[in-house]
C-alpha cells in the first residue's frame, strides 16, 4: 500500500498534472482493426508536427492547441541565441536553433490532449515483466500527497509516468496513440500530455496566445517535460523534490539536480528576455517573474546523470 | 429656502467626504499594515483572488492602452501595491505547484508595466522607482517578486537617474542573489 502511494507520488512528481491510473486491457477506443496485441502494433495513423517532423499529435489534441503548439516550435526558428553559459544543464554545447530542436526531438515524440484517457487507453502488454535489478527510490513522503486537491492539469509527461507505474508493478504498459499502440520500455517514448491550462497558465494577461512572450513562455516548458525522459536508475525521469521551506513548502515542486527538468526550464527562460523583440517590459518583466520563482525552487542541486533507461 | 440650505450642505459634505477619501497621495508609496491579509486561509484567498481580478483588468487596459494619464497611473500604481502578492496568497493560490502560479506571472507583468509608464512619460519616473523599491524591500512580499523588482530597480534607475546608484548590496542576500539570476533589463 505505501509502496503504491510513493509510485503514484513520483508519478505526481513528474507531471503537471493528476495521477492516471494504469488501466488493465479494454476494448479498443479505436474500433475494429487496431491489434489485440498492443505490442504487434508498428504503425500509427499520427498527424505528424510540420514543424519538428518527428512528433506525432493524437487526435485527441485539438486543432486550436496543435496550431499553437506548431507556432510555439517553430519559434525556435526565430531564436539566434549566441551566448552559450548554462548549455551544459541541457548537456548541449550551444543554444543554436538546430541543437535544441535536436534536444527536443530526441524527447518528445507523441503529444496527446487533454481528453487522452489513460484508465482505456493504456494497457498491460506483459506481466512479470523484467526491468533490472533497480527500483525506485523512495524520495517522499505520504503526506506530501493530499487527493482533495484538485489539480489543473497543464502539461505532464505522461509517458515517464507510465513508466515508472509498470516498473513498480513489474508490468510492461502499452499506451494507444492514434489507433496504434507503444509500448512504454523506457521515458524516452517521449509522450506528453498537454491540456488547455497549459495556454492559460503561460500567458502575459491581455496579450494573444499567439504572441513572442506566450510562445516562448510555453516553449520553456515543452523542454522541462522533455528532461523528464531522461535519468536512470533511482533518478529515473528527474522527478522533482519536495520543498523543504518557501512558498513550495512539502510540495513536490523543488529541484534537486541542477540539471533537472526545472533547470533546463530556467536554462531557456533565462535567455529569453534577449529574444523577445519588440516586446514591452510587462512581457519581459513577465517572463522574469517564472525565471525567479523557477530560481527559487533550486535546492543544493546536484548534478545527475542524464543518460536515459534504455529500451530493453 | 431652510431645505435648498440642507440640501446644499449636504451635497457639499458628500464631496468633501468623496475627495477626503480617495485623493490620498501615492507618490510615496507605502505598504499599508492594514492591507495585510487576513490569517483565515479561506479569506486569504478570496482577498487573493479579488485583488486579481482587479489587477488584471488593469494590467489588461494598461497593455491595450499604453500611454496611461498621469491620473490613470496612480491608479494603477495604487493597484499594482496592493496586488503584489504575499507568501501565504501565493501558497494559497498554487493549486498546481508544478508550474508558476499566475498570481506571480500577473505581478511580473503589473511591475513590468510600471516599468513601460515610465518609458512613456518622465513625470513616472519617481513614482515608478519608489514602487520598485517598496516592492523590493517589502517583507510581506514573496521573494521572487521582491527580486524581480529589485533586478528592475537596479536597471531601470542606472537608465533614468545616474546620479542616485541603488546596488543590490543594499538588499537582503537571499532577494539580491535571486535578482542577479534575472537577466538584465535593457
Amino acid at each position: 500500500m505505501l509502496k503504491l502511494a510513493v509510485i503514484s507520488l513520483i508519478t505526481l512528481f513528474i507531471s503537471a498534472c493528476g495521477i492516471k491510473n494504469a488501466a488493465d486491457a479494454g476494448t479498443s477506443p479505436y474500433g475494429n482493426g487496431v491489434p489485440s496485441d498492443p505490442l504487434a502494433s508498428a504503425t500509427m495513423k499520427g498527424t505528424p508536427s510540420t514543424v519538428l517532423p518527428g512528433i506525432t499529435y493524437d487526435v485527441t489534441v485539438p486543432n486550436d492547441q496543435r496550431a499553437l503548439i506548431e507556432a510555439d516550435f517553430d519559434t525556435l526558428n526565430s531564436l539566434n541565441i549566441t551566448d552559450s553559459s548554462d548549455a551544459e544543464v541541457l548537456g548541449i554545447n550551444d543554444f543554436r536553433t538546430a541543437t535544441l530542436k535536436r534536444w527536443l526531438l530526441d524527447r518528445t515524440k507523441y503529444i496527446v490532449g487533454e481528453s487522452y484517457n489513460s484508465k482505456v487507453l493504456v494497457r498491460v502488454a506483459q506481466s512479470n515483466y523484467d526491468y533490472g535489478s533497480v527500483g525506485i527510490a523512495d524520495q517522499v513522503n505520504e503526506d506530501d500527497y493530499d487527493p482533495n486537491v484538485r489539480i489543473v492539469t497543464l502539461m505532464s509527461n505522461l509517458g515517464a509516468a507510465k513508466y515508472l507505474n509498470g516498473k513498480d508493478s513489474s508490468q510492461l504498459l502499452s499506451m494507444g496513440v492514434n489507433g496504434g499502440y507503444i509500448s512504454v520500455t523506457t521515458p524516452r517514448i517521449g509522450l506528453e500530455q498537454l491540456a488547455e491550462g497549459h495556454f492559460t497558465a503561460n500567458r502575459v494577461p491581455g496579450t494573444e496566445l499567439g504572441s513572442l512572450t506566450n510562445r516562448l513562455l510555453r516553449l520553456a516548458v515543452y523542454f522541462h517535460e522533455g528532461r523528464h525522459t531522461d535519468g536512470n536508475s533511482d533518478n529515473t525521469a528527474m522527478p522533482h523534490k519536495v520543498c523543504t521551506s518557501g512558498t513550495y513548502y512539502k510540495k513536490a515542486a523543488c529541484e534537486g539536480n541542477s540539471n533537472g527538468p526545472y533547470a533546463v526550464e530556467l536554462a531557456l527562460l533565462k535567455k529569453f528576455p534577449n529574444q523577445c523583440r519588440g516586446c514591452t517590459y510587462s512581457e519581459i518583466s513577465t517572463i522574469n517573474a517564472k525565471i525567479a520563482d523557477k530560481q527559487s525552487r533550486m535546492i543544493n542541486p546536484r548534478y545527475s546523470d542524464p543518460t536515459p533507461v534504455r529500451n530493453l | 429656502m431652510k431645505s435648498f440650505l440642507a440640501s446644499f450642505f449636504f451635497i457639499v459634505l458628500f464631496f468633501f467626504c468623496l475627495l477626503f477619501f480617495t485623493a490620498k497621495p501615492v507618490s510615496h508609496v507605502q505598504g499599508n499594515e492594514d492591507e495585510r491579509p487576513l490569517q483565515n486561509p479561506i479569506a486569504v484567498q478570496k482577498q487573493a483572488e479579488a485583488i486579481q481580478k482587479q489587477s488584471l483588468s488593469v494590467v489588461k487596459s494598461a497593455i491595450r492602452q499604453p500611454k496611461l494619464s498621469n491620473v490613470a497611473f496612480q491608479t494603477y500604481l495604487k493597484t499594482a501595491v496592493k496586488s503584489l502578492p504575499t507568501f501565504d496568497q501565493v501558497r494559497d493560490a498554487a493549486k498546481n505547484s508544478h508550474d508558476t502560479p499566475e498570481i506571480i506571472l500577473n505581478a511580473g507583468a503589473l511591475i513590468g508595466g510600471v516599468a513601460d509608464q515610465m518609458k512613456n512619460d518622465a513625470n513616472n519616473i519617481q513614482p515608478g522607482l519608489n514602487f520598485f523599491k517598496f516592492c523590493a524591500q517589502n517583507e510581506s512580499i514573496v521573494e521572487s517578486i521582491r527580486a524581480v523588482c529589485l533586478r528592475t530597480l537596479v536597471d531601470i534607475s542606472s537608465k533614468y537617474r545616474n546620479n542616485v546608484r541603488v546596488t543590490f548590496a543594499d538588499y537582503p542576500d537571499d532577494i539580491q542573489r535571486m535578482a542577479r539570476h534575472i537577466p538584465r533589463l535593457r
